[in-house]
């Protein structure tokens, strides 16, 4: 593989990351040059296209999309395989935005935003103008979002690899709290959700002390619960019974569409909306449990703020839907920078890209610089073109993809319990991990429909392990003190108390303010 | 002594749920239930934790931290759904069809080591299919032969995977 060697060679033989600017850019030119082979290319296109398909259809998340295609990733070569997974992460977004416009359904939560000028805009008849904004504005904020990726990622894990196991805990920690307390609802039950999640991590062999924890005397249990019989479970069994639970039967029609391509008038009077869209949504992407969603809905508030004609959001404003559409592409760039230099998942769909690099024995974080630069220069510059290849695809293949997002739920839910099932088997060809599957897709679906997050519940096993191990050698090597005498450590696990304690405090003053008035 | 707890914990839940069901709660009936299986389910965990060697930093540590906040978080949920400050679930629309559907898995499942993946799957699609009242009956089964020839070109001829074959397993290697 021709990246790999200047790139590893270039790190042999140095005591940490290489990262100054020229070094990022020579590497990433290197990475670029290797994504010409069909293969290479193959991967990206049908990344895209998956991962275009798969956030059209409403009830499949991005995370679903990921999930479902990550054990058919196993034979590939690892950076091939993660090049096309996070090709269709980064297609998914705009995927979403198709459905959402053309009939008011978001394909993904995070296009929720869309709907409120995208549908509109083709009630008007511009549905073919609605998407061409779509797709312009998630191509320039991925972009965008790459750039700030390629360029802050290197440095972030340069200082990562000095973090003491202590302050890895609290990184970590901070982490879960900020998933637990951003991601929406009730925080309590995603504070739940993410310690049954650690809890389950517990089970099997305590890699410290070599002792079976909770394995009720199965050797079934002698490596605890693997990692994707989780995902696709939580994501894909347990979206799949949601959608039964409120089946209704009923086709999708989708108007025909015509000219995509925006002119260049209309580019240009939203060019500083994509700009601040893109900002907000690489920034908010960063924070673990922040993601498209939220990114899109400040994106579209500031958008209407700052704009001079904000009695159009609603109606059809072209602001409207460029903000939010960037700023949700903007916001998987942002997501992937904690992911790859520290380890920690900044949302479930990067709790699923974990999966990935364990399923190929890669663990994300700082040392993942040293040991496989090719594969994050790989992500790197297939995020760049990736972007480039969902604005081809997507303009020239939508009349395509529409006719393919209507195929009946009736086929396409069994056939995805089934894909779930049998790619979980592929794995391992263990049938306890198929069990697991639909066990934790049970779990998933009560967990949902009673309000607790399942997402949250994958973060936790995915950092199970993280948590403990560096929580035990912190203790080990310093005592409870190093907690507080390591001052990196005490300052984020303060901002993990801070992040979850703060929606409760102020729905309580909420409370009290009402209380008041009354 | 870890089964007894176990079948009180069940019978104690049952006693909750019948009294839950026939209370001015009967809405919440789900929300209580859960929390308290959480509790209950964290007790018996914190029960084997109480077996493992006791030393600095070790094997049971972690996992009674966690213990201990769910019980805490659980016992709040739980006061919040007795109180009825819960969100009440949704209304299942199709119950008997979302019910048909999990069985129908666990079938799947359970049938699968013996008469293999591809017999199992094609049953599979095709009486889901059905259920879900899909109108057109031959390309039923079109979709149920055309998934499984695509699942053996696609595992055995290019990923090089096996896949469960049950009592077909000699059949399969004679023929193919």
């Amino acid at each position: 593989m021709a990246v790999s060697d200047p790139i590893l060679a270039n790190s042999r033989g140095t005591k940490g990351i290489r990262g100054g600017i020229m070094e990022i850019l020579g590497n990433l030119g290197t990475a670029l040059a290797a994504l010409l082979d069909w293969q290479t290319i193959l991967a990206m296109a049908v990344g895209v296209v998956l991962g275009i398909l798969g956030g059209a259809m409403p009830g499949i998340s991005p995370s679903t999309a990921v999930a479902l295609l990550v054990p058919f990733s196993y034979n590939l070569d690892p950076r091939l395989a993660l090049i096309l997974l996070v090709s269709i992460y980064q297609a998914a977004n705009y995927g979403g935005a198709i459905t959402a416009v053309l009939i008011n359904t978001p394909g993904t939560p995070s296009t929720a935003a869309t709907c409120f000028d995208g549908y509109p805009l083709t009630q008007q008849g511009k549905a073919g103008l609605a998407l061409g904004i779509s797709l312009v504005g998630s191509c320039i904020g991925g972009i965008f979002a790459a750039i700030v990726l390629i360029l802050f990622c290197v440095p972030l894990a340069r200082v990562a690899l000095k973090f003491s196991p202590a302050a890895y805990f609290g990184v970590a920690i901070f982490g879960l709290a900020t998933v637990a307390s951003l991601g929406g609802g009730n925080v309590i039950k995603a504070i739940i959700a993410v310690l049954v999640g650690l809890l389950i991590e517990t089970i099997g062999l305590d890699p410290i002390s070599g002792i079976y924890r909770f394995t009720f005397g199965s050797d079934l249990l002698y490596d605890g619960f693997a990692l994707i019989p989780a995902l696709m479970g939580l994501f894909a069994v347990s979206a799949v019974f949601e959608q039964f639970a409120e089946w209704t039967g009923l086709d999708r029609r989708m108007e025909k569409i015509d000219n995509m391509l925006p002119s260049f008038k209309d580019l240009w009077s939203l060019k500083r909306v994509i700009l601040q869209s893109s900002v907000i949504g690489t920034i908010i992407g960063i924070f673990p449990g922040a993601g498209g969603t939220i990114a899109s809905f400040i994106s579209y508030d500031t958008a209407k703020r700052t704009s001079k004609e904000p009695e159009k959001f609603g109606k059809g404003s072209l602001e409207g839907l460029a903000a939010p559409e960037t700023a949700d592409s903007a916001s998987v760039g942002g997501a992937l920078i904690p992911l790859l230099a520290l380890g920690i998942p900044g949302s479930a769909t990067d709790a699923v890209l974990i999966g990935a690099f364990m399923l190929h024995d890669i663990v994300p974080g700082p040392l993942l610089f040293k040991d496989h630069p090719a594969i994050v220069y790989g992500i790197f510059a297939s995020l760049l073109v990736a972007n480039v290849l969902v604005f081809l695809i997507g303009l020239y293949g939508n009349r395509v993809f529409i006719k393919m997002i209507c195929v009946k739920d009736a086929v396409l839910f069994p056939l995805i319990l089934v894909v779930a099932l049998i790619g979980t088997y592929s794995v391992n060809s263990s049938l306890f991990d198929v069990g697991s599957c639909i066990g934790f897709g049970f779990l998933g679906w009560i967990f949902k429909r009673y309000g607790y997050p399942a997402a949250p519940v994958v973060l936790g096993i995915v950092l199970g392990k993280l948590i403990e191990y560096n929580f035990r050698r912190g203790l080990i090597m310093g005592g409870y003190s190093v907690f507080f005498t390591d001052k990196l450590a005490f300052f984020v696990l303060l901002l993990a108390m801070l992040s979850l304690f703060y929606p409760l405090i102020k729905a309580g003053l909420n409370r009290l303010r009402k209380g008041r008035q009354i | 002594m870890l089964l007894a707890f176990g079948i009180g914990v069940l019978i104690v839940l049952l006693g909750i749920g019948i009294w839950v069901r026939f209370s001015g709660r009967r809405q919440y009936l789900g929300n209580i239930l859960l929390p308290c299986c959480l509790i209950a389910v964290s007790l018996v965990f914190l029960v084997i934790t109480f077996g493992f060697r006791v030393e600095e930093a070790g094997p049971g540590l972690i996992p009674r931290l966690w213990i201990y906040l769910i019980l805490v978080l659980s016992g709040v949920v739980l006061w919040q759904a007795l109180g009825g400050r819960d969100k009440v679930a949704p209304k299942i629309e199709r119950p008997s069809l979302l019910a048909l559907t999990m069985a129908m898995l666990i079938g799947y499942f359970l049938v699968m080591p013996y008469i293999g993946y591809f017999l199992s799957t094609f049953i599979f699609i095709v009486v889901m299919l059905h259920i879900l009242s899909y109108r057109k009956k031959i390309l039923i089964y079109v979709i149920a032969v055309g998934w499984c020839v695509c699942s053996y070109l696609v595992f055995y001829k290019l990923l090089y995977i096996q896949l469960p074959l049950g009592v077909f397993e000699d059949l399969f290697y004679r023929f193919l």
